[in-house]
């Protein structure tokens, strides 16, 4: 079969450590390619405007195909576009033009929407919900660089930048994928439906009857002692940047009680913070708010009982925000919560080789402690190796 | 870079606004002399200081305030810092000229005579600097400042 290399992405995050694609992560891939496929109509009707229907070959011109080439460390699979006949070059814009330009545009828009600048003039926005579904399971601190087969790199797409793309579209409801902890303690097994109370508010989440046993155990040791946590991981739809239903579930799982030593370390450091008044900073420096430090503790919390790091070293900063800071190896890696203008900045830096990266999250994201932790997991498996 | 990346004219080539002042002010250029810096109390965890502490803070307009090892010792500088000018410290760290340097960092001689005569005073130039590179100076300064280890600790 003749085939033509088309992408070479690189799928990065925890879960493709090791070169591997997990089974459930190939639909971004077919995601992917059905977006690139509406672009191409588009483009081809655009560049015809005398033309009703794109004609028979489009199917085949738009068949992307996945290719066993797996390389190291983050996934790197090769999908290469079939070719499925003797191409005779017809003079006008065919589809297979189309193809290959849709490609380029769908890389365009990744880069615009993530450089916060308008899409580019070819892109019809009426296909802007094609970006729905793709990187609709990509997981905090999972991207996919949308590599051309020469190029070392390609456009970044991840759940900041699906957001940025999606927000585009009026009225949207964006779904996405989310790790979120809380209470669960309701369930109606006739409609498969739960009641998770997150953040304070009661949320609605369907599962599928293979999680039926999870959620029972989980309403049952909320019964038993309503401190109990579950940490929910599945596709939720957020509104604004508020999380208000669980679609789909892929995970559900009782949270083990926190290691005591980490959480003493951190009410000290926070007791620290606290005791500060206005001006400690010889003059200068604010008091931390009370809101700051609740937000720091449930911050902390997260990344020290669900994602097993140890407390940081916790330092205030000049305008009333915290510094956390974790040495992992020669990683030095820091997370800054400015609460005025309400964003952490996370920098990541290997001291001898200076290689580095960083980051700003917004913190009224209703993702911005799962993002923290995914950026400091990252360093943290890098300094163990 | 990642597209999230919050500064893309990282690789900028810094600028030194300093040497453009008039008359220029004197560059440091013995890359072997130390210069000292004053670690706040509040600004240490676990013995380690805060990477900030090698970062000027905002009312220092990017100016970093070191003291001359050419012109005082780490024992002297913590004395004028604490009994005279009646600043909190709790200990001295260390970094060369050369260092700062490395990092695009000029160093500049700033002898102040009021309010409280200092001779040795300095100035580390952080201005042309973007987010990032601050981020990444003053995470190497502190490596190499934990290094060589406080130079002067506050008697307990």
């Amino acid at each position: 079969m003749p085939y033509e290399p088309f992408l070479r992405p690189k799928l990065n995050g925890r879960r493709f450590d090791g070169g591997v694609i997990p089974l459930d992560a190939l639909t971004e891939l077919q995601a992917y390619s059905e977006l690139v496929s509406a672009v191409a109509r588009a483009l081809f009707f655009q560049r015809n405007p005398d033309r009703k229907r794109v004609g028979k070959g489009f199917k085949d011109d738009s068949t992307l195909v996945l290719r066993g080439e797996i390389g190291e460390g983050s996934a790197l699979p090769a999908i290469d576009r079939w070719v499925p006949y003797e191409q005779v070059a017809l003079p006008g814009f065919s589809t297979a033009d189309a193809i290959l330009d849709a490609r380029e545009l769908v890389g365009e828009c990744v880069l615009a929407a993530a450089a916060g600048v308008p899409l580019p003039a070819d892109f019809d926005l009426d296909l802007l919900p094609g970006f729905s579904k793709f990187g609709r399971r990509l997981r905090p601190g999972e991207s996919i660089e949308l590599r051309t087969p020469n190029g070392k790199c390609g456009p970044i797409y991840d759940q900041s930048v699906r957001r940025k793309i999606l927000g585009r579209v009026p009225n949207t409801v964006l779904e996405e994928s989310v790790e979120v902890r809380g209470s669960l303690h309701g369930l109606d097994a006739k409609s498969k439906t739960f009641t998770f109370t997150h953040a304070g508010v009661d949320i609605v989440g369907t599962y599928d009857p293979l999680w039926s046993k999870s959620v029972i155990e989980a309403v049952a040791a909320y019964d038993v002692d309503p401190s109990v946590q579950s940490v929910i991981k599945g596709v939720a739809k957020i509104e604004g940047e508020r999380l208000v239903k669980i679609t789909q579930v892929y995970d559900i799982a009782l949270l083990e009680k926190p290691d005591p030593v980490e959480m003493e370390k951190m009410e000290n450091s926070l007791s620290t913070l606290a005791r500060l008044s206005d001006g400690w900073l010889d003059g200068d420096g604010v008091a931390p708010s009370p809101e700051s430090l609740d937000f720091l503790r449930d911050a902390l919390t997260h990344l020290i009982e669900r994602e097993r790091l140890s407390c940081p070293r916790l330092y205030p900063t000049e305008d009333g925000g915290a510094r956390a800071e974790w040495f992992f190896q020669r990683w030095d890696i820091s997370a800054e919560f400015n609460p005025v203008d309400r964003v952490a900045y996370l920098h990541a830096l290997e001291l001898d080789t200076d290689e580095e990266e960083d980051r700003e999250i917004s913190l009224g994201s209703e993702q911005a402690v799962g993002d923290i932790a995914a950026f400091v997991r990252k360093y943290q498996a890098e300094g163990g190796r | 870079m990642k597209s999230e990346a919050v500064d893309d004219v990282d690789e900028a080539a810094p600028v030194d606004l300093l040497q453009t002042e008039d008359p220029p002010r004197i560059r440091l250029d013995d890359y072997d002399e130390m210069l000292f810096r004053q670690q706040h109390p509040d600004l240490v965890r676990d013995g380690i200081p805060m990477s900030s502490v090698f970062e000027p803070k905002k009312a220092d307009a990017g100016l970093l305030s070191v003291s001359r090892g050419a012109r005082t010792t780490a024992e002297d500088a913590f004395v004028l810092h604490t009994k005279v000018k009646g600043l909190r410290s709790a200990a001295v760290y260390g970094v060369t000229v050369g260092e700062c340097a490395e990092l695009d960092l000029p160093g500049y001689e700033d002898p102040k005579v009021n309010p409280v005569p200092d001779p040795a005073h300095a100035l580390v130039d952080f201005c042309a600097l973007p987010r990032k590179r601050k981020e990444r100076a003053s995470k190497k300064l502190r490596d190499w400042a934990l290094e060589r280890k406080p130079l002067y600790v506050a008697p307990a």
